[in-house]
């Protein structure tokens, strides 16, 4: 029994391998409701990452759902400007949509004046599908055991302590900014290419704290190799529920997230957009991905399309602010 | 001019040199320069832009004193139609498709070469390379390329 | 002893059928997509990602891992074969190697890279079976000071790449360097040299460079020689290297097996850096270096040697530690994550099956590779003796669509095109385009660490000789600056007195 899985494990791989499309040309368009032949979601990072692995979950569940290929496209490049552009020029049928995040909805706006494409206008909201909320983590060697004291700490040594992040304006380095503002202390931000690099020299001990992504870091928390102190969201986190948050320890009210969500080009027809913002829902929090986002990180949460559009904008205008006050640039 | 010079080749290069410097502190004059302990955006570039246009300015002095080599013929007809197909390759594939755009790209720049005859042997070539292409490339690798791209309703 | 028993535990792994099965299909379709120049390791695992949904965990790692240290193996033969360096390691690979395929010596060459990786990988394989997590923690140690000098003693490295004039070799580095910093810096968030243009906000992709001044830059040329037929291959002396070339390639491949495993385990650039490394400590050791470039074979060795050790320990921080050094590594963790495998320290402990089966798979794979590829050798020679006009639009062909798998974008084609055109002029004025190339690799991390050096230590310059890594780089590479310049100047006085 468990052979003949594998050998069909085996048999699928090379053949998908051989032709990954061929099921798609197969497939019959008998569905009379939305949607009737492929959707293609344009994630506008490269392959690997959190959004990307995200979408990947999502797609297959979509797929089975709708009986149709859904196909995840890869087009990375200028903070997601690239891919957000290619959705917001596509034809507005629900074919072909993008998997958004925090960066590219609501802090490209107001990091790059000249995007290439209106982002007020550009799209419709579909649904948010996962929330990240960030942990701050310390190097072990770092005196502070909890929030309270790192604030303490931080304010005694001003300019002193270094946080490292994923690269100016990402949400490593404005939940940081957020953190400064509210704590009333100064840190030296350490920008690096990705999230990655900044968690290594962390562990390293080259730097001494980080905003860093559950995903990233939650190995090394296990491990003992970095210290978890509080996660930056209102709520704790389903994937380290023992880590307090830093609004119920030293900082009251702070809020600090990045999310996920899909997007329509503008005057993609309301039924549309409600029928795959219903399914998107029932796929993150029904399925099996639950446990999956969960274990990535992630907070699986639907929404309805003007619901998401109210956290874009909420969003927009928190961070439009503490970026102005930082003079924090990104182009 | 390049009469003038004992070696030419080291005069061109190092014209290509200086255009890249000059250009280059050009364009970075909007960066900040900050100080060597807490460096700008613009000086890197701005360093390295000088360096390049010291070399440019050594490898022109030298091609007057050290005689070297000829520049030799250029290929025009060559460089201009595997750089042109190879562009209209680019400019092609999204709005005609891949087949269009390979049928473009493999008979113009095959028609740079001087053995270059469309007779049976190169048309099976032809058809062969694109149907790999199809098959392998967005078949079998999923490269999302359109097959005819929106000129056709693709 | 524990070691056995993990091995045996791995041993367990990679050798049931199905994963072996899987370990083939890997190395077969990354030598594969390798050959196809421009198509690489990156795209084609971001391709078949969402099939290894449905594989067990270790079986979906054992086959991408083939992919990936696959297609290093088959990049470098289109380098030997037809000029195209298809990953940063491969562009020294090329230098020497293509000049020996021109030669006649195609199959030696191959034949020379083939036996050289194969050594390297089963050594680096073992280092990463006895001392994965010791050397992994040595990694961390080396902060941005660490890398900065490292970076400087790549660059001087890349001197010894060039054969004609220092002043070229030295313009061209610098070019690189400048040439890298088109894109968003990563300090300041300031988007230099993009020209407004979104596509530019991450930098232009070495490939693109790569496929453009070597690919296009070599069939135009080509071209323009065709009726002097000096383009065309000579008639193949023997596929086989003689006893003669193994008894010259033992030193370098047992030296750049040392380095590549070394510089492998660094996580930020380090096993790009091994071939570079390897080719000039080469150039330098050797009685003959004015043979270097025109096809001497320890510079196929050396650098072949170096490359495989540094693919197989490069995947020591990213198994031990969680920690990508490379792209396809990023991939790879990500392929862990939808398995349920949360990638870090924890790996080798909980998952002990997954471990160290993908370390034994790692050598089992390059045992494939060398049976496989051995024998294909005379296949490709016979391939690079297809008349060229039929060759080369395919080559053209497959450099098209390998670059726009890249980022699936048609912009990243014309620049290929305009890097072909700036190739060909390099070419005519006599400026080597190697040493560009490595200024373009190095030169934007080297930038990015000095400048997060100097804000870590407040602006104070000695951290660079304080620390003692750091310190101890400079030194090497102060010395090797020395032994480089040297006999250059002592030859301009030479010159000088006998006019």
């Amino acid at each position: 029994m468990q052979l003949s899985r594998r050998a069909l494990a085996l048999a699928t791989t090379v053949l998908t391998a051989g032709a990954l499309f061929a099921g798609a040309l197969g497939a019959t368009a008998a569905q009379a409701a939305f949607p009737e032949r492929q959707v293609t979601i344009v994630v506008p990072f490269p392959p690997g990452g959190g959004t990307d692995t995200g979408t990947r979950l999502l797609a297959q569940k979509l797929q089975e759902r709708w009986g149709q290929p859904v196909v995840v496209e890869n087009k990375p490049g200028a903070a997601g400007a690239i891919g957000a552009d290619i959705v917001a020029r596509a034809k507005p049928d629900g074919y072909t949509l993008l998997m958004g995040n925090f960066g590219t909805q609501s802090i490209n706006p107001i990091l790059y004046p000249k995007l290439p494409y209106n982002p007020d206008t550009a799209f419709s909201a579909v649904s948010l599908v996962a929330e990240l909320p960030q942990v701050l983590v310390v190097h072990p060697d770092l005196p502070a055991k909890d929030p309270a004291e790192l604030v303490a700490l931080a304010k005694g040594k001003p300019g002193e302590l270094m946080y490292s992040s994923s690269g100016n304006g990402g949400s490593m380095h404005l939940a940081g900014a957020l953190f400064e503002d509210a704590a009333g202390a100064k840190l030296v931000h350490v920008p690096y290419k990705g999230g990655g690099p900044a968690i290594q020299d962390l562990i390293g001990g080259h730097v001494n704290l980080s905003f860093a992504t559950i995903l990233e870091s939650s190995g090394f928390i296990k491990a003992g190799k970095l210290r978890a102190l509080a996660v930056t969201s209102a709520a704790r986190s389903p994937a380290l529920p023992e880590v307090p948050t830093l609004a119920e320890t030293a900082l009251p009210g702070f809020n600090a997230i990045s999310w996920i969500g899909l997007l329509a080009p503008a005057g993609t027809p309301q039924e549309i957009l409600d029928t795959v913002s219903a399914d998107v829902r029932k796929a993150v929090l029904d399925s099996g991905i639950k446990d999956q986002l969960i274990a990535q990180g992630a907070t699986p949460v639907g929404s309805s399309p003007a619901e998401f559009q109210a956290l874009i904008d909420s969003d927009r205008k928190r961070y439009a602010e503490i970026i102005k006050q930082k003079g924090i640039t990104a182009n | 001019m390049t009469s003038l010079s004992r070696n030419p080749k080291d005069l061109l290069a190092g014209v290509l040199y200086l255009a890249f410097g000059l250009a280059g502190v050009w364009i970075a004059r909007d960066y900040s320069m900050g100080t060597s302990s807490r460096m700008g955006a613009g000086y890197f570039p701005t360093v390295l832009g000088g360096m390049l246009i010291l070399f440019g300015l050594l490898s022109v002095i030298r091609s007057f004193l050290v005689p070297g080599e000829a520049v030799g013929t250029v290929a025009w007809k060559g460089l201009a139609l595997v750089v042109g197909a190879t562009a209209l390759f680019g400019v092609l594939l999204e709005p005609a498709g891949l087949v269009v755009s390979l049928l473009v790209l493999i008979l113009l720049s095959a028609s740079a070469s001087r053995m270059f005859r469309f007779e049976w042997r190169a048309a099976v070539a032809l058809v062969a390379l694109v149907a790999f292409c199809v098959f392998v490339f967005v078949r079998g690798l999923g490269v999302p390329m359109p097959l005819f791209g929106s000129w056709f309703g693709g | 002893m524990e070691l056995f028993a993990n091995l045996a535990q791995g041993l367990g792994t990679a050798f049931s059928i199905w994963n072996l099965a899987y370990c083939l299909f890997g190395v077969i379709l990354g030598t594969a997509i390798g050959v196809l120049p421009g198509l690489g390791p990156t795209a084609t695992i971001a391709m078949l990602l969402p099939v290894t949904f449905g594989l067990p965990p270790e079986s979906a790692l054992i086959m991408l891992a083939g992919i990936y240290y696959g297609a290093q193996y088959g990049g470098s033969t289109t380098a030997i074969l037809v000029n195209l360096p298809g990953e940063s390691s491969s562009v020294v690979t090329a230098l020497d190697g293509y000049q020996m395929a021109r030669q006649g010596k195609a199959g030696r060459a191959l034949a020379t890279a083939a036996i050289g990786s194969f050594f390297a990988g089963t050594v680096a394989t073992l280092l990463l079976a006895l001392f994965a997590p010791p050397l992994a923690d040595m990694a961390l140690k080396f902060g941005p000071a660490e890398y900065f000098s490292l970076m400087v003693m790549g660059l001087v490295a890349s001197i010894v790449l060039a054969q004609g004039s220092l002043l070229h070799a030295l313009a061209m580095i610098v070019l690189g360097l400048l040439l890298g910093m088109v894109g968003t810096d990563v300090n300041s968030g300031v988007q230099r040299y993009t020209f407004d243009l979104p596509q530019l906000a991450d930098g232009i992709n070495f490939v693109i460079v790569a496929m453009g001044v070597f690919g296009l830059a070599e069939i135009i040329s080509n071209l323009e020689n065709e009726g002097t037929r000096s383009a065309m291959v000579k008639s193949v002396t023997g596929l086989m290297p003689t006893r003669e070339d193994l008894r010259r390639i033992v030193g370098p491949v047992l030296r750049g097996t040392v380095l590549g495993s070394l510089l492998g385990i660094l996580p930020g650039g380090g096993a790009m850096l091994s071939s570079f490394a390897a080719y000039s400590l080469e150039k330098k050791m050797s009685k003959h270096p004015e043979e270097f470039g025109k096809g001497a074979i320890e510079g196929v060795a050396g650098p072949e040697s170096a490359n495989n050790a540094g693919a197989q320990t490069s995947f020591i921080p990213m198994l031990t530690l969680g920690i990508p050094s490379n792209p396809v590594m990023a991939l790879m963790i990500g392929a862990m994550i939808i398995q349920g495998i949360q990638p870090g320290p924890s790996v080798m402990t909980e998952q002990p099956a997954l471990f160290w089966g993908i370390i034994v798979s790692m050598w089992i794979g390059n045992l494939f590779l060398l049976v496989l590829n051995l024998p294909l050798i005379g296949l490709w020679v016979k391939m690079i003796s297809v008349p060229y006009h039929l060759l080369f639009p395919a080559i053209l062909v497959f450099c098209a669509i390998g670059v726009f798998s890249l980022n699936n974008a048609t912009f990243d084609v014309l620049l290929m095109a305009g890097f072909g055109l700036l190739g060909y002029v390099f070419r005519k004025v006599g400026c080597e385009p190697a040493p560009m190339l490595l200024g373009f690799i190095l030169g934007p991390m080297m930038e990015e660490n000095l400048r997060r050096a100097m804000l870590m230590g407040k602006g104070d310059p000695t951290v660079f000789v304080t620390r003692p890594i750091s310190a101890v780089l400079l030194v090497v590479s102060l010395a090797m600056l020395v032994t480089v310049l040297a006999p250059s100047i002592r030859r301009k006085r030479e010159e000088a007195f006998q006019e």
